[in-house]
This record gives C-alpha cells, structure tokens and sequence, in this order.
C-alpha cells in the first residue's frame, strides 16, 4: 500500500510538473531550464548527471521559441519592434 | 545585377502577372541558370533578376517580379511590384519592355492585370502561358483578334517545355532598348503614366475584360461552362448565400446524427474499462486517480471524438471541392461591411479548427488595422475545442426531437455556431464603428477549379486531427485531470463527515470561492471548478466536470456517466446559460499568449480577455434570467 500511494504521489508531482511545463510561456521555459541547467556543477557526477537530464529537456525548451519558422525573420515573434508580415502563414 | 552588368543590357524586361501563372517558370526558361536572387531591404519576398542572349546577340536583363492581382496593392508583394512597375522603387531602374504574362486558363483574372499595365504607357508584350495547358482543356481563344483587341503583341508560350520560350524571344526582337530610345527624338507614345489605377478604373477594366474576350471569340470549355453555371448559383449575393447556409445546416445536423452510433460504442467501451480497473485494483488511492480521475476525465471528453472528426470531414471536403474561396467571395461584402477584409475570411475558417492557427494566419493581412480586428475577433468562431461542451449541454438539456425535417440539437448546434460568427461580426462592426478606421480593398482571389475531394489528402487530414486530438488528451488534458484529482481528494474529509470529499477538498474550497463571482449567473461550485482547469485549454472543462462529479458521486453508476448526473443536478436555465458562456469563452490562456506574441504587446491579449469575460458573463447573465423567468 504504501508502494501504491509512492506511486501516486510521483504521478502527481510529475503531472504538475508536466502543467506548469506546458502552459508557462515559450521564452520563460527556455530561461527556466537554463538557469536550472547551468546552476548544476560542471564537474563531478552528480552535477554531470543532472546537466545530462537538463540538456534534452533545454533542447525540447528552445523548440518552443522556434529554430525553423519560428526563427524566420518574418515572423512577428522575430521582428522586435519593427512590425513586419509575412505573406503566407508559417 | 551588379552595374557592370545593367550597363550591357541592351533591353530590361521585367516579368509581370498575376500569382501563379508560370511567370517564375518563364523567367527560368529565358533564363536558364543565370539568374541571381536578391532580397529587398527588410522585406521577405524576394525578386529575381537574370540576364539572356537571343541569336543576334542581343543582350537583355530580366527582372522577376512578385504576382499581383493589380497595381493597386493589398500586399507587400503587390507593392513591390507596383514600385518597381511605376518607376518609385528605389535604386532600380524603371524597364524598357514589360512583359504581362498572363494564364491562358484563367484569362479573365490576368488581363485585368494586363489592361492596368497597358494603361501606364509602357512597351508591352502579353506572353500567354499554359497555351498547350488551354488548348488541351478546350479553351478556344484566336490570339490575332485578341492582339488587335488588346493593341499589343500577344505571344503563346509554354514556359514548361524547352523550346516554349522561343517565339516571345523573337517577338521582344522587335523592341528598342533604352539608349536607343534615348538617342531619338521622344515621341507621344514613350509618355510613361506612373498613377496606381484608382477604383473607377478598376472596375472599368472590370467591365472591359469580358468585352475584349468576346472580340477574342474567347471560349471556355463545357467542364468550365458547367463550373461556370454552378458558380451562377452559389456565388449569387442571394441563392449563394442560402446554398451556404443549407450547406452549413446539413453539417451540424449530421455531426449529431451520425455520431450517435459510434458515441455510444466509445461511452461503453470506458465505462467497461473503468469498471474492469476498478475491479483489479484494491481500494486506495491509485485506484481512485485511475478510476475517478484518469477514466473519468478522459472518457468524459475523448467520446467527442466522433463529433469532432465528422465535423472536420465536411471541412476538407468544401477545401478539396473547392468552395471555400467561393464562400470568401460571397461573405466579401458582409464582411467589409462591418470593416474586415475579404482576406480575413481565411483566418477566420482557420479558427474554427481553433483560434490559434487562425490568428496567425492573419499575417497574410496587409493593414495592420485589419489585421489587429481580425485577431481580436478570431476566438469568437467555435473551434473545436468547443464542440465537446456544446455536445454535452445540447445532448443533456435539448430534447432529440424533430423539428419538421430537422433534429432539434443539430438546429441548437447550428444556433451555437451562429451565434459566434454573428457575435465577431458585431464586435468587428464596433471595432470600425469607433477604434480603427479603414480603407476599403477589393477581395481579388483565384478561385480554383471545381474537383473531386481526393480520399487519400481527405484521411490524411482527418488522421491529422485525431493525432491533434488524442495528443492534447494524453498531454495537458491529462495533466490537469490528474491534478484536478488530486485538488478534489486532498485534505480527507474530517472524521464524521457526511458530505462528498471533494465537498472538504481544495478543489471545493476553490470552488465555492470562486461561486460568489459566478452564482449571479446560475453557476454552481462544480462548474466554477471546472472553469478553473479550463483555462488551459476549454475541452478541459468537461474532463473536469466529469472528474469533480465522478468525486462527488455516492452511487457507483453515476461515477462514469456525466451526462445523466449534470440532466438530473443542473436546471435548464444553467444548462444554457453555461451553453452561452461558451459561445464567447474567454478562458484560453495559449490563445491569449499567441495574441501577444503576433501584436509584440500585452495590450491587446488584455483588452481581448477583459472583452471576452465582459460578453461571456452578459450573455450568460441574460440567458439565465430569461430561461428562468420563461420557466414554470
């Protein structure tokens, strides 16, 4: 029993998580998994390990604030505060 | 071109036509591999620029320009060429020859184009492209009448095939270049107009168009006469939008018709599968967030799936058949109205999928005005994660009974859809009426062909929208319902309660929290639960409802069927007046990032929630009060 209510409480932390992963905002995330990533020590297993983890999960981060599209200049996100439009949707 | 290059050429043509008639395509066949591609400062399309020798070693340098409908532009492409056209471009020197390409399968689209060019004085030569395209498809056209009616050349070619450039490269033989035209004395006809045709023009050539093609002896093949006569009909201001409306009503109707049957299979299939768990798990708390959380939330929203896939069925079929351009055409004019551009129709359709896609395709949108009303307005058109609310409402508090040919909650489903669009349609009216001012842009759109919907791109898009679907259920729908459960489990009820748990949890501490803000509208603590996960995307609400009410329930039957608990607990008047607050739902938090990352400003994400939250509680409000003053 006690396994079982382990287990749920680990489904829970991970599906709060998996929230706030998803609805927190593309460029915010990014940051937020950096600043995790780099806070690790550089040296040492434990430190190794965990950049280990965190560096999927800054690449998966930085999909979200667009490499291919998403890192055209047409794209408004792209264009600071000069207003620009592309012709077609990207 | 660099200098060295521009001072060689003996004659410079630029290639002008509408989009997509082969224009890019003949510039590569006189071209060949020579041409170099070169942006235009802070813009992103790009022109092409190539040079050619034709026998007699006569060097020309061809200038590729974007496509356009007119020289009266409503893109940045059209402007482009509209500059470079006119002489105001900067730092490119005006042509010797314009070449008008025009589609030989779509004459009457490019020589309104060729009647705009023809004005500005310029030497001229109408290439007709796609000529063995039109002959092979039964258009009949005598290209000597049309010259004389047109009083320029007009050369066939088929840019497609090797030797389809020959004959304009012969034909462009005959005129001088610009040192030549320099060295003699200037005659009236090298006068060069460089005035964008206003609307009187537009419209003359408009009118002058079928005249020329009738000189021409000009004729369309019967496949195109009978897409012709069909255009008749439902592009007529008045048979074609009732044509719309029939075609829109048999959707909705069949979206509840059809997916009863299959509805019912996936209801059983959870039901069954809850139950099965149920039995194999001891009782605890793993058993309870699989059966009262996972199960329930999902079963309560994946059984629309059905609804869903029919809906986008009828959707690609108007895509493929080609009648969603023609519908564009026909709502033109009720949309410029009440201020928005013909080219916000596309957005729009788009955001019936869901508001997102929608507004970022409003980028296509020329006039930032436009296009900030049209993102304003894009969430009020019913996407698709809307119809599992409005399907459970309807099937719970709207009797599946006819109304003459018609199923009561296909009509209610129809009203719902409406409502939204005539609800953009009166926010756009305001937004014009006192925010923005606009200019008026005719729509000019090609309208493709009339075709079969081909099944393998009709699966393919339907496959995609399952993907979508069961992505956002196994993601943040998900998520959230696991969380929900654990806000609607968690503190324990104290010793000697009676009530629910969930009664004593933070789920319902948040939830008679927020009753206060919503009881005015006929809301109870468990909808103002739901609305709370909501907010990350609206499907969720009903996920929630089913887990909040799986948690709620004392008899185990009620534990994995939502729809008959809410029939029995909620009042008709709360049933709608939850109906109304989703035709304007405010609460999407990804479409609201998406408004501030395409306008670079908080401002308008925040002035689209507050407007929405203002309509959404005012229609909701309204709905209440009525239905209970109307009931017994």
């Amino acid at each position: 029993m006690v396994a079982l209510n382990a287990l749920v409480i680990l489904i829970v932390v991970l599906a709060s998580l998996s929230v706030v992963w998803q609805v927190m905002p593309a460029r915010a995330r990014f940051s937020a998994v950096r600043a995790l990533h780099d806070a690790m020590p550089g040296e040492g297993f434990a430190g190794r390990f965990g950049r280990g983890i965190m560096a999927p999960l800054m690449r998966r981060a930085a999909r979200g604030l667009g490499g291919g599209c998403g890192g055209c200049s047409a794209n408004p996100a792209n264009a600071g505060a000069k207003a620009r439009h592309a012709r077609t949707p990207h | 071109m660099d200098s060295a290059n521009r001072r060689l050429a003996d004659v410079r043509i630029a290639l002008v036509g509408v989009p997509n008639c082969g224009k890019t395509a003949l510039f590569n066949r006189l071209t060949g591999s020579r041409q170099k591609v070169a942006n235009y400062p802070g813009v992103t399309v790009e022109r092409k620029e190539g040079q050619f020798r034709d026998r007699a070693g006569r060097h020309y340098s061809v200038l590729d320009l974007p496509g356009a409908y007119s020289l009266s532009p409503t893109t940045l492409d059209e402007a482009i060429t509209r500059d470079v056209v006119l002489g105001r471009a900067h730092g490119e020197v005006p042509p010797d020859v314009i070449v008008c390409v025009a589609d030989a399968t779509h004459m009457p689209l490019s020589l309104r184009l060729v009647l705009e060019i023809k004005r500005l004085g310029y030497p001229m030569v109408v290439a007709l492209n796609r000529s063995d395209l039109a002959k092979k498809r039964g258009f009949r056209l005598d290209v000597a009448r049309l010259s004389a009616a047109l009083g320029v050349p007009v050369i066939e070619t088929v840019a497609i095939a090797p030797a389809g450039a020959q004959a304009l490269i012969a034909g462009l033989a005959a005129f001088e270049g610009r040192e030549a035209r320099e060295a003699r004395a200037p005659t009236p006809g090298d006068a060069i107009c460089n005035l964008a045709p206003d609307r009187a023009e537009t419209e003359r050539n408009q009118h002058l168009v079928p005249q020329i093609l009738e000189q021409a002896g000009y004729c369309e093949p019967l496949r195109t006469r009978a897409a012709a006569r069909a255009d008749a009909i439902l592009m007529h201001p008045a048979a074609g939008m009732l044509a719309l409306g029939i075609v829109l009503f048999f959707v909705f109707q069949a979206v509840f018709s059809w997916a009863a049957w299959p509805m019912d299979m996936i209801e059983a299939g959870v039901g069954a599968f809850g139950t099965w768990v149920a039995g194999v798990l001891p009782e605890g708390a793993l058993r309870s967030l699989l059966v009262d959380g996972i199960i329930a939330g999902l079963g309560a929203v994946i059984v629309f799936l059905p609804q869903i896939l029919i809906l986008f069925f009828f959707i690609l079929v108007l895509e493929d058949s080609g009648y969603l351009p023609r519908a564009a055409y026909l709502l033109d004019r009720l949309m410029g109205g009440v201020g928005l551009s013909g080219r916000a129709f596309i957005p729009l359709l788009s955001s019936f999928a869901c508001a997102i896609p929608g507004i970022m395709a409003a980028r296509t949108i020329p006039s930032v005005r436009d296009r900030i009303a049209t993102i304003m307005i894009a969430p009020l058109m019913t996407c698709s994660a809307r119809l599992p609310v409005y399907a459970l409402l309807i099937a719970a508090f709207i009797p599946s009974r006819a109304v003459g040919p018609f199923n009561l909650q296909g009509l209610v489903l129809f009203a719902l859809y409406a409502a939204g669009v005539l609800a953009a349609l009166a926010v756009a009216w305001v937004m014009k009426r006192f925010l923005t001012k606009r200019t008026y842009h005719p729509l000019l759109l090609e309208l493709p062909d009339y075709q079969w919907p081909d099944l393998r791109s009709l699966a393919v898009g339907l496959w995609e929208r399952v993907r979508i679907f069961l992505r956002r259920v196994g993601g943040i729908i998900l998520s959230l319902m696991i969380v929900l459960w654990f806000l609607s489990s968690y503190p324990a009820p104290p010793p000697g309660a009676t009530g629910p748990a969930i009664e004593y949890s933070f789920a319902g501490m948040l939830g008679r929290a927020l009753h206060v803000v919503f009881a005015p509208i006929g809301f109870n603590w468990q909808i103002a639960v739901a609305l709370v996960p909501g907010l990350a995307a609206r499907e969720v609400a009903v996920s929630a409802l089913g887990t909040v009410y799986a948690m709620s329930a004392t008899d185990s039957a009620l534990e994995s069927a939502l729809l008959p608990v809410i029939s029995s607990t909620w009042s008709v008047a709360t049933g709608l007046s939850l109906l109304a607050w989703y035709v304007f739902a405010p609460q999407c938090l990804s479409t609201l990032a998406v408004v501030k990352r395409e306008t670079q400003s908080w401002r308008y994400p925040l002035i689209m929630a507050g407007y929405l939250f203002a309509l959404a509680y005012l229609a909701s409000f309204i709905t209440w009060r009525v239905v209970l003053a109307w009931s017994p």
